[in-house]
């Protein structure tokens, strides 16, 4: 709590003979905006959206036209086909049905496989274990081999020795 | 693991800034980046018919805040804790930079992700976790191509105005690789793909990081409520994923109330970027159970703000909402590019803000600053606080001037006192002229006087100086008596047309 104390100790002797001010407060504090859509529609279009305009008579809710006696009388039926498209095959709940089936089913295609993996690396890490790991009886059994091995090479040299010896030195009387 | 590179031991602003200016690339990037912005920004105030008033608001906010800062800091304190965030005090940047190492290191991460924020850029908090084997991961996408590139910010706002977009393709595919997730090999310099890039770089990092650290634009007391502005969505990433979130933020960030917002939202976006309002605004209080971090850090930074406040001339620039408005219409910073500065705070407002808080008369590059303007105005103009860019700097110069009293007196020192003895008396003066007039005819040739030898030509290797007059207006008035007696005997010139050199 020290840098605390002592900030605050600064400010107040940096503040002596500070006046307070009063704040002024004259600017507008609501925004007139006569045509709100319009508003809107200027702003996205700023963030470079595409704005699609469309007045409420370009959405048919009929095929019929009322302006033509000829046609017959407002049935809705346009407007039915979109509620139906809810109940459709491809209607976006379906569709996002669709989606989290696929999904459920790779999430457990993944989880399978990531358990066999399991399987495999716990396989591999025990033989590793069972190759790194160290027998004293076994390695003493193999220092007893090899220990042997060069006994025996030894004597195969000492017999080697005597027998060029034997050659050289012992046979024959040539140049005395 | 990227070093960090700081400020520390850049030469001083004349030494630098004739080495920017011989960048031609650097000056036409400039150029353009600061024009602009400098339009959009021109476009979005001219909409608003009570700017003035605005602005006058905002400034007398930051005042009463500054006369009160005490109080304000206090009811900072307890209305964050009441909202579950640990405050902490930082006097200076070494002890903001232990608070915040030692709390990344409870957390035992050996990398953080950050949110662009001044004020860990001017304690050099990357350069501490470095040390402290923390990797700090810069999310602002300016401010990534300037770490990735080995660089240093040259704006507050957009970091790497400096470099154009080829450049940044090629910082991508040679840096991406070594830290995180590589970019595609066939990355073109299409902005779109170079965001694209960076946000699937970015998003692994936000996914896995376990602390976050951020700064703050403003820091509303009554609700104990922190406020980051952004416009690319990498802040509120960091502000809602990782489990502990540490801000750092100036005490001159306060504002009294949350309705305060009202008139800084309103300025801070159009004068920084040029929008109306900024894509994204986070506002976050402490600890939500079970959403959003659940360790909330608040470290209160001094770091030389006090002395500045100090500063009675000085202190409006505590009032500054580092808009960076000011840096786009300056003349100086448009041609140098803000690595001359040699500050993190470049432009007009570091050329004040950088000496009060480190203090003039201890090095040459700080004290250079105060003198890298040109007084024009024009940041006084669009200023959204109305900080006094050209009065404080006229006074830090006189500060710059008084601390270098005493001792051999320099050039510069010798020439002013020489000139206050001359043009303190009339009498001395019209000796002068009279010299002058008559050193003018031997020197000048076809009215000019040309190059000149050494201390001499720093001002005439550019400019031709006019002669000397042979007869001063002081001498033609006592022998014509104010013209009444003029018998037009002595030509006042010689005019013999001005050749060229």
């Amino acid at each position: 709590m020290k840098a605390r104390e002592e900030i605050l100790s600064r400010i107040r002797l940096a503040q002596v003979a500070a006046p307070d001010h009063a704040v002024r407060r004259d600017y507008s504090h609501t925004r007139e905006l006569p045509d709100v859509l319009g508003h809107f529609v200027e702003r996205v279009e700023d963030y470079k959206a595409t704005v699609i305009r469309t007045s409420p008579d370009g959405v048919a809710f009929s095929k019929g036209n009322p302006t033509d006696p000829t046609t017959p009388a407002l049935d809705h039926n346009v407007a039915d086909q979109l509620a139906d498209l809810s109940n459709s095959t491809d209607s976006p709940d379906a569709t996002y049905q669709a989606m989290i089936g696929r999904l459920g089913v790779s999430a457990q295609a993944v989880g399978r496989r990531s358990e066999i993996q399991d399987a495999v690396r716990d396989q591999v890490d025990t033989s590793r274990t069972a190759e790194s790991g160290v027998n004293l009886d076994e390695e003493m059994t193999n220092m007893l081999t090899y220990q042997r091995g060069y006994e025996a090479a030894s004597r195969v040299l000492t017999t080697i020795d005597s027998m060029l010896d034997q050659l050289i030195n012992r046979t024959g009387l040539v140049g005395r | 693991m990227i070093v960090t590179r700081t400020f520390l031991g850049t030469p001083p602003f004349p030494v630098a800034a004739k080495a920017a200016l011989a960048d031609s690339q650097l000056r036409s990037n400039m150029r353009n980046a600061t024009h602009t912005i400098r339009a959009k920004r021109a476009r979005v105030i001219g909409e608003l018919d009570d700017f003035e008033q605005l602005r006058q608001g905002a400034a007398d906010i930051k005042d009463h805040t500054m006369s009160n800062l005490g109080d304000y800091l206090l009811q900072v304190e307890e209305s964050l804790t009441r909202a579950g965030a640990t405050v902490h005090w930082a006097r200076d940047a070494d002890e903001a930079n232990k608070i915040v190492v030692d709390i990344a290191r409870s957390h035992k991460v050996d990398e953080v992700v950050k949110v662009k924020s001044m004020a860990t850029q001017e304690i050099e908090l990357n350069v501490a976790l470095e040390a402290a084997g923390i990797a700090a991961w810069e999310t602002d996408l300016a401010e990534m191509i300037v770490q990735l590139g080995d660089d240093l910010p040259s704006h507050i706002l957009v970091p790497a105005i400096h470099r154009n977009r080829s450049e940044v393709r090629e910082i991508f595919l040679r840096e991406m690789g070594k830290v995180g997730m590589p970019p595609e090999a066939d990355l073109t310099d299409e902005p779109a793909e170079l965001a694209g890039a960076a946000r699937r770089h970015l998003r692994e990092k936000f996914m896995r990081a376990k602390v976050a650290i951020s700064g703050a634009n403003f820091l509303i007391a009554d609700t104990g409520t922190l406020c980051v502005v952004e416009s690319e969505g990498n802040g509120r990433m960091c502000l809602t994923l990782p489990e502990v979130l540490i801000t750092v933020v100036g005490i001159e960030k306060v504002l009294p109330t949350f309705s305060d917002l009202e008139v800084f939202l309103q300025l801070l976006p159009r004068s920084a970027t040029g929008e109306r309002m900024n894509p994204y605004t986070s506002t976050w209080n402490g600890v939500t159970p079970g959403d959003g971090p659940q360790e909330v850090h608040v470290v209160l930074l001094d770091n030389g703000r006090t002395k500045v406040l100090a500063d009675e001339v000085g202190r409006q620039a505590l009032r500054c909402i580092r808009c960076s408005s000011c840096m786009n219409v300056c003349p100086v910073y448009e041609r140098t590019g803000g690595h001359a500065y040699g500050s993190v705070y470049p432009g007009p407002i570091g050329s004040i803000l950088t000496p009060m808080l480190r203090g003039v008369g201890i090095d040459e590059a700080t004290d250079a600053m105060p003198f890298a303007s040109s007084l024009c105005g024009a940041c006084y103009e669009v200023c959204p606080v109305k900080i006094n860019i050209p009065e404080v700097l006229v006074h830090l110069r006189g500060k710059v001037v008084d601390s270098h009293r005493g001792g051999v007196p320099g050039a510069l020192q010798a020439a002013m006192t020489g000139a206050s003895w001359t043009l303190g008396r009339g009498s001395r003066l019209a000796l002068l002229q009279k010299f002058a007039g008559v050193a003018g005819q031997v020197f000048g040739r076809r009215g000019v006087i040309g190059r000149m030898p050494a201390p001499l030509s720093r001002w005439t290797d550019a400019r031709d100086l006019p002669v000397p007059p042979r007869e001063s207006f002081r001498a033609w008035w006592s022998r014509t008596d104010g013209g009444r007696r003029d018998n037009g005997s002595q030509p006042t010139t010689p005019h013999k047309g001005r050749g060229k050199r």
